[in-house]
């Protein structure tokens, strides 16, 4: 028996007739696999007429610990009051000259914030509740 | 000489003056009925620092309004002595409402009687036992004296009803037999808002309350009140006994007082300062300003209670 003859149902084919008939028997139920490569990253061209950002906005601090944690002792007056956003709640002719004092709600409760100023900067800062009485 | 020494020397100088020994004119009999101010002639005593000596040097301070009397006690004393003739001590309110509405309350702001024109300064909010806020200041500017009712009104800078922040709780009356130790009164306060424990006069909330001592003699001292604002004085005497005050129309005596200067240039206190709180360095409350005169030099002198004593008598506690 030659070594080109496999044996099939009791008969015999050639060896490259049983290769034609299993490729044509995969071609028939399975589609071959192509791999396509991922186009190249869409680079936008930088806008010819670029405006800034917005700076980040940053609401002012609205707790007295949070307004007392960002008033640091050495601060300018300017600094403190863009701490609170605002310029002081002072006394014309009672609240003395090297002290600047603010009213901040926080919830149900008053609060009194107030620094103590010596050569333009803060050297004492604090806080008092305001109390109602029924 | 010694802290010891100057107690008992002042207490030698009192007795022999009380038994009519050092022969004053008026006799000490008169001192508890005088109702004339204008001839009125008296001797307090104190302890004071030695000038320009030790801090542990004292002397014994004479207050009088009779150079005369005051000399002869100064020679008694063979010169250790602190000496100002001072005329009169008067209670410091005044009948002139200067001040707008303050709100919230807070210590230093003008108070006075919707009914009379006596007008002072808030010293501080005090609590009773329950926890109840009230407004401290003096008798003679809340009670007139103790001549107004309990439950009289009280407003912040005027007459009108809208001003009312308060009634007339309590008061200590003054004492014709027996040295009085405070000058004081409560307003209970209603529908009001109040800064319990801030003080303009140290930038801040007040620790507490202390008592008022011979070392604290040369101690700086501050106060807020309702005509001069924020001032600085040093304390120039304590213990001061047989202080006469003239009221207006009684002159009550005051013992274990405690006296200002802001010195010779600047006055702590004036007419309508009344009432207000003072306190050290350190923030804690020390004095109930009641009264002050002028020396003949022009140097004003301020007198206060011992805050601890107003406290106690009115059965109250710092807010």
């Amino acid at each position: 028996v030659s070594p080109f003859w496999v044996g099939f149902r009791g008969g015999y084919i050639r060896a490259h007739q049983l290769a034609l008939l299993v490729v044509l028997a995969c071609s028939g139920c399975q589609r071959p696999v192509v791999y396509v490569p991922a186009p190249p990253p869409v680079v936008q061209p930088p806008p010819t007429d670029p405006t800034p950002p917005p700076p980040p906005t940053q609401n002012p601090p609205t707790t007295v610990a949070e307004i007392l944690d960002k008033i640091d002792l050495g601060m300018s007056f300017e600094s403190v009051i863009a701490v609170f956003g605002r310029p002081p709640q002072d006394v014309p002719g009672a609240t003395p000259a090297n002290m600047s004092r603010w009213y901040v709600v926080e919830g149900e409760k008053t609060f009194l914030v107030f620094v103590v100023m010596d050569g333009g900067r803060v050297v004492r800062k604090g806080s008092s509740v305001v109390e109602e009485v029924r | 000489m010694k802290l010891d020494s100057v107690r008992s020397f002042k207490q030698e100088l009192a007795d022999r003056y009380a038994a009519g020994v050092i022969e004053l004119d008026p006799p000490m009999a008169r001192f508890f009925e005088a109702t004339d101010p204008q001839h009125y002639d008296s001797i307090s005593l104190g302890v004071a620092l030695k000038a320009g000596a030790a801090l542990s040097d004292f002397v014994v301070s004479i207050r009088s309004s009779d150079p005369a009397a005051a000399d002869r006690i100064a020679a008694l004393a063979h010169g250790e002595v602190d000496v100002r003739i001072i005329p009169s001590i008067d209670a410091r309110s005044t009948p002139q409402w200067l001040q707008a509405r303050r709100d919230p309350l807070e210590c230093g702001v003008q108070v006075g009687l919707q009914a009379k024109n006596s007008v002072g300064t808030l010293g501080c909010i005090v609590r009773d036992n329950m926890g109840r806020p009230y407004a401290l200041s003096n008798s003679h500017v809340f009670a007139d004296g103790g001549k107004a009712p309990i439950g009289s009104f009280v407003t912040q800078s005027g007459k009108s009803s809208a001003e009312i922040i308060g009634v007339l709780d309590r008061f200590i009356p003054y004492s014709g037999s027996t040295p009085n130790l405070v000058d004081c009164a409560v307003v209970r306060l209603a529908k009001v808002r109040i800064l319990p424990r801030h003080n303009l006069a140290i930038g801040g909330d007040i620790r507490g309350v202390r008592v008022v001592t011979p070392d604290d003699l040369g101690a700086h001292v501050f106060k807020v009140g309702r005509t001069t604002g924020i001032s600085t004085g040093k304390i120039t005497s304590v213990e001061m006994d047989n202080l006469p005050v003239n009221m207006g129309d009684s002159v009550p005596r005051f013992s274990d007082q405690i006296e200002i200067s802001g010195g010779p240039a600047a006055d702590f206190s004036a007419p309508g300062d009344s009432g207000s709180l003072i306190l050290d360095a350190a923030g804690w409350a020390v004095g109930l300003l009641f009264a002050g005169g002028r020396d003949g030099k022009g140097e004003d002198f301020t007198y206060a209670n011992q805050l601890s004593f107003v406290l106690q008598r009115l059965g109250m506690v710092l807010a």
